[in-house]
C-alpha cells in the first residue's frame, strides 16, 4: 500500500537512531559513520527551506496550469470547471506517483505541493459536481485523506482524516435521529477514545516508523477530540447553535454540571498521568487543556479583567518555571532541565529571536510612524555609532 | 551559519527515543561494538525526561502575558491610580529585572557569551519591555522629551542595543533593531513589514534602503571585526529583507525607471546569493531567489503590457510565463540545493 520501499524507511529511521545516538554521546564517529554507509538514502528530500520554495513553485506551477486549461477549454459552466478539477486532481496525482516511484522524492515539498493539491482538487471536483452535504463532504474528505495517509504515510493527512471521521460521526447522528443530540458529546468522546485505544494496538502491529508517525499525530489528535468532546464551551455553544436551543446567556444546557466536571476533571488526569508515566505529549497536552479551563470558565464568569488576568499568569508562570528550574538543578524523580536538542540551538535561538521581536511591542507607544512626518529624524541620530 | 530546524523534534517530542532492539540487531550484525551497545542500552534505562522546553515556554508566556498584561493595565488607568504609583511599580520590575541581570551575568566578552542560567534571558527580556513601556508612559504623561518624539525612541534603542551587546541577548537585539526601525519611521517587524508600510510614499522606500545598507553593513562588520559574530545572521536577516523590499517598492512606485532598480535589485541578489552559498544557507538562498522571481516577474509583466497590450492573448502568455519559470526556478533550486550539499 504505502508508496515507499519499506527498506529504504528503515534504512531512513536505522539513520536517524544512530544520529540520535551519537548526539547522546552512545556511539563513536566511526561506527556511526559505518552505519550511515550500510544504510544508504535513497530518497530525495532537500533541506527544508528548498522544500519549502519547492512546495511554494508547484502549486503556482499547478494552479497556472489549472488556469490554462480554463482558458483552452473556455470552461464556461460551474460543472464543466469542477470537471476540470477532477481531471487536474488525475494529472496531479500521477505526476506525484511519478516523482516519488522514479525521482524518489521523499517529503521535497514537490509531492506534499503534488499530494495536497490532487487531494483538494479531487474534493473540490467531486463535491461540487454531487452538490453533497456535510455529510457527504465528510465521508469524502474522509476517505481522500485516509487513502493518503496509507499510501504516502503524510502526517497532515493522518490529522485531516481524524478531523474527517469526527465530522462524519457528527453529521450522521444528527441525520440519523433528533434524540441522540443529548448523548452526542458522549458519541464525540467515544469514538474519540476508541480512535484513541485502536491507535495504541495498532501502533504495535506496524514496524513502519513512517506510520508510526502517523499513528501519534492520530492519537493526540484523539486526546483532544476527547476533551472537545466533553468541553462546557464547546457542547453549550454548539448545540445551542445546532439545535436552535435559545439559551439565554446565563442558561445553562442539560447535564451542565457533568459537562463542567469533565472540563476540569480530564486535564487535570491527562497532565498527572503524564508526569506520572514521564510521558511529554501527555504533559503538553494536559497543559494546553489546562489554558482551555482558563477560557471556558472565564468565558461564562466573568471575574476580574483580562489584563488582571495577563499579569497574574505571567507571574505565576514566571515563578513556577522558577520553582521547577530550582527544583530540578539535579534530576528527580527522572526528570531533568537540561536542554537536550542543543544541535539545532543557534538556528532556534535565531527563529526565538523573530518571534520575540514580532510579539513583544517594542517601540513606546507614541512612536507611530505619522509622528516623523517632514523627514525630521529627531535629536542626535549618529548612525556612525553602529 | 546554517538554519536548521528538525521539524520532526519540534513536533514529535518522543522521536528522540532511541529503539533498543534496533540497535540490538545492529549489534548482531556487528555494525556496533558491544561497548556501545552496553551504552545506548544503559542511556536508555536512565533516560531522563527533559522539561527544559517546558520551562522555556512557561517563561516566554509568562514574560509575554506579564508585560502585556502591565501595558493594558497602565493604558486603561491611566486616570484613576496615580501615574507616580503605576511608574514607580514599572520602574519597580523594571530596575529589579536589571539587577538581577547585573548580578547575575557572566563577564562580557566580544564572542559568545552564553547566559548563567535559563531565566536569565527571560528576566532581561521582561526588563527590557518594562523599559521600554516605562519610556512610551513618560512621554505620553509628562512629555520628558518634549516634541522631540526621535528621542523618546532613540533612547530605548540606545538601551536596547546596549542589553544585547552587554548581555549577549538574540532576542533584544531584534527588539533594538526593530526600534531602530522604528526611530527612523518604518516597521520591520516579520509580521508587519508588509502590511503596516505605505511603500507608495517614497520616503519610506529610501529609508528601508538606508536602513538595509545599514544592517547589511553591521553584519559584515560583525562578522569583519569578530564582535559577538552570532549576531550577525540576525542583522542580514532584517537587513535582507528590508534592502530587498525596499528595491522592489522602488521598482514598483519610480516605474519610469524601474530598469535602473531591477539592476540595483539584480546586483544586490548576485551579492546575496554568492554570500548564501558562500556560509551554505539554504535560507538565505530561498528569500534571495524569491525576491528576485518577484523583480524578473514585474520586468516580464512590464514587457507583455508593451508588446501585447492587455487582452486574452497576454493572459496565455502570463500563465505559460508562470508554468515555465516555475519549472526553471525549481530546476534551479534543486541543483542549488545539491551543489550547497556537495560543498
Amino acid at each position: 500500500m504505502i508508496a515507499y520501499s519499506p527498506s529504504a524507511i528503515h534504512n531512513l529511521f536505522v539513520r536517524e537512531q544512530a544520529a540520535e545516538a551519537l548526539g547522546q554521546q552512545c556511539l563513536p564517529q566511526a561506527e556511526y559513520e559505518a552505519i550511515l554507509t550500510r544504510f544508504p538514502v535513497i530518497f530525495y528530500s532537500p533541506n527544508l527551506f528548498i522544500r519549502i520554495g519547492l512546495l511554494v513553485l508547484t502549486l503556482v506551477i499547478s494552479l497556472f496550469s489549472f488556469g490554462i486549461g480554463v482558458l483552452i477549454f473556455k470552461a464556461s459552466s460551474d460543472k464543466f470547471l469542477a470537471g476540470l478539477a477532477i481531471f487536474f486532481a488525475l494529472l496531479a496525482y500521477a505526476a506525484l506517483e511519478y516523482m516519488v516511484k522514479s525521482n524518489k522524492h521523499f517529503r521535497s515539498g514537490v509531492d506534499d505541493a503534488l499530494l495536497w493539491g490532487a487531494a483538494g482538487a479531487l474534493f473540490g471536483g467531486i463535491s461540487y459536481i454531487t452538490k453533497a452535504d456535510n455529510l457527504s463532504n465528510g465521508i469524502l474528505i474522509f476517505m481522500i485523506a485516509l487513502y493518503s495517509t496509507f499510501r504516502f504515510a503524510d502526517r497532515l493527512m493522518s490529522f485531516v482524516a481524524f478531523i474527517a471521521l469526527m465530522g462524519v460521526v457528527f453529521f450522521a447522528s444528527i441525520k440519523l435521529s433528533v434524540s441522540v443530540k443529548t448523548f452526542l458529546p458522549f458519541l464525540i468522546m467515544g469514538v474519540a477514545a476508541l480512535v484513541y485505544f485502536a491507535v495504541k494496538r495498532l501502533k504495535s502491529f506496524t514496524d513502519n516508523h513512517l506510520y508510526e508517525q502517523c499513528l501519534k499525530i492520530v492519537s493526540i489528535a484523539s486526546m483532544l477530540g476527547f476533551y472537545a468532546g466533553g468541553n462546557y464551551f464547546i457542547v453549550r455553544e454548539f448545540s445551542n447553535e445546532l439545535f436552535n436551543l435559545h439559551l439565554a446567556a446565563g442558561d445553562s444546557i442539560p447535564f451542565g454540571w457533568l459537562f463542567w466536571a469533565l472540563t476540569l476533571i480530564i486535564p487535570v488526569i491527562c497532565l498527572c498521568r503524564g508526569i506520572q508515566k514521564r510521558n511529554s505529549v501527555k504533559i503538553r497536552i494536559g497543559l494546553l487543556m489546562m489554558v482551555a479551563i482558563f477560557f471556558t470558565v472565564r468565558y461564562y464568569h466573568t471575574i476580574l479583567a483580562i489584563e488582571v488576568w495577563m499579569s497574574l499568569g505571567g507571574v505565576v508562570l514566571i515563578l513556577s518555571a522558577f520553582g521547577l528550574t530550582h527544583y530540578l538543578k539535579s534530576p528527580k524523580h527522572g526528570y531533568t532541565n537540561i536542554d537536550s536538542g542543543s544541535a539545532n540551538a543557534p538556528a532556534k535561538s535565531q527563529v526565538e529571536s523573530l518571534i520575540i521581536s514580532s510579539t513583544f511591542n517594542s517601540q513606546p507607544a507614541n512612536s507611530d510612524g505619522s509622528k516623523f512626518g517632514g523627514g525630521d529624524f529627531g535629536g542626535g541620530g549618529s548612525s556612525g555609532e553602529f | 551559519m546554517r538554519i536548521q530546524i528538525n521539524i520532526c523534534t519540534t513536533f514529535n517530542p518522543n522521536y528522540d527515543q532511541m529503539n533498543q532492539k534496533l540497535f540490538e540487531q545492529l549489534q548482531q550484525d556487528g555494525l556496533i561494538s558491544d561497548a556501545s551497545f552496553a551504552n545506548i542500552k544503559m542511556t536508555q534505562e536512565h533516560s531522563l525526561l527533559s522539561v527544559h522546553r517546558e520551562i522555556k515556554t512557561f517563561l516566554y508566556l509568562g514574560v509575554l502575558l506579564l508585560s502585556g498584561g502591565i501595558g493594558i493595565l497602565v493604558y486603561k488607568n491611566i486616570d484613576t491610580i496615580g501615574h507616580q504609583l503605576i511608574l514607580l511599580f514599572i520602574a519597580l520590575i523594571c530596575s529589579g529585572c536589571f539587577f538581577y541581570c547585573f548580578k547575575n551575568k557572566r563577564a562580557f566578552s566580544i564572542g559568545k557569551v552564553i547566559a548563567p542560567n535559563s531565566l536569565f534571558d527571560y528576566i532581561l527580556l521582561l526588563a527590557c519591555c518594562t523599559f521600554v513601556i516605562f519610556i512610551g508612559y513618560l512621554q505620553f504623561q509628562y512629555e520628558v522629551f518634549g516634541n522631540r518624539y526621535g528621542l523618546a525612541t532613540f533612547f530605548p534603542m540606545v538601551v536596547l542595543f546596549f542589553s544585547a551587546y552587554y548581555f549577549d541577548h538574540l532576542g533584544v537585539l531584534s527588539m533594538a533593531i526593530v526600534n531602530l526601525a522604528g526611530w527612523l519611521g518604518i516597521t520591520v517587524t516579520p509580521i508587519s513589514v508588509l502590511t503596516a508600510n505605505d511603500f507608495a510614499n517614497s520616503r519610506i522606500i529610501f529609508t528601508g534602503l538606508v536602513l538595509g545598507v545599514l544592517l547589511i553593513t553591521m553584519a559584515w562588520a560583525t562578522r569583519k571585526r569578530k564582535i559577538k559574530h552570532h549576531f550577525e545572521l540576525t542583522y542580514a536577516n532584517f537587513g535582507t529583507h528590508i534592502l530587498l523590499i525596499s528595491c522592489l517598492a522602488a521598482m514598483f512606485h519610480f516605474d519610469a525607471v524601474y530598469l535602473i532598480w531591477f539592476l540595483l535589485l539584480a546586483a544586490l541578489v548576485v551579492y546575496f546569493y554568492s554570500k548564501a552559498m558562500a556560509d551554505k544557507s539554504f535560507y538565505f538562498i530561498l528569500i534571495t531567489t524569491f525576491y528576485a522571481y518577484i523583480g524578473i516577474s514585474y520586468i516580464v509583466f512590464q514587457l507583455l503590457d508593451k508588446m501585447v497590450g492587455i487582452d486574452i492573448t497576454m493572459l496565455y502568455l502570463w500563465f505559460l510565463y508562470f508554468i515555465i519559470s516555475g519549472i526553471c526556478l525549481i530546476v534551479f533550486l534543486m541543483r542549488t540545493n545539491k551543489k550547497i550539499k556537495a560543498i
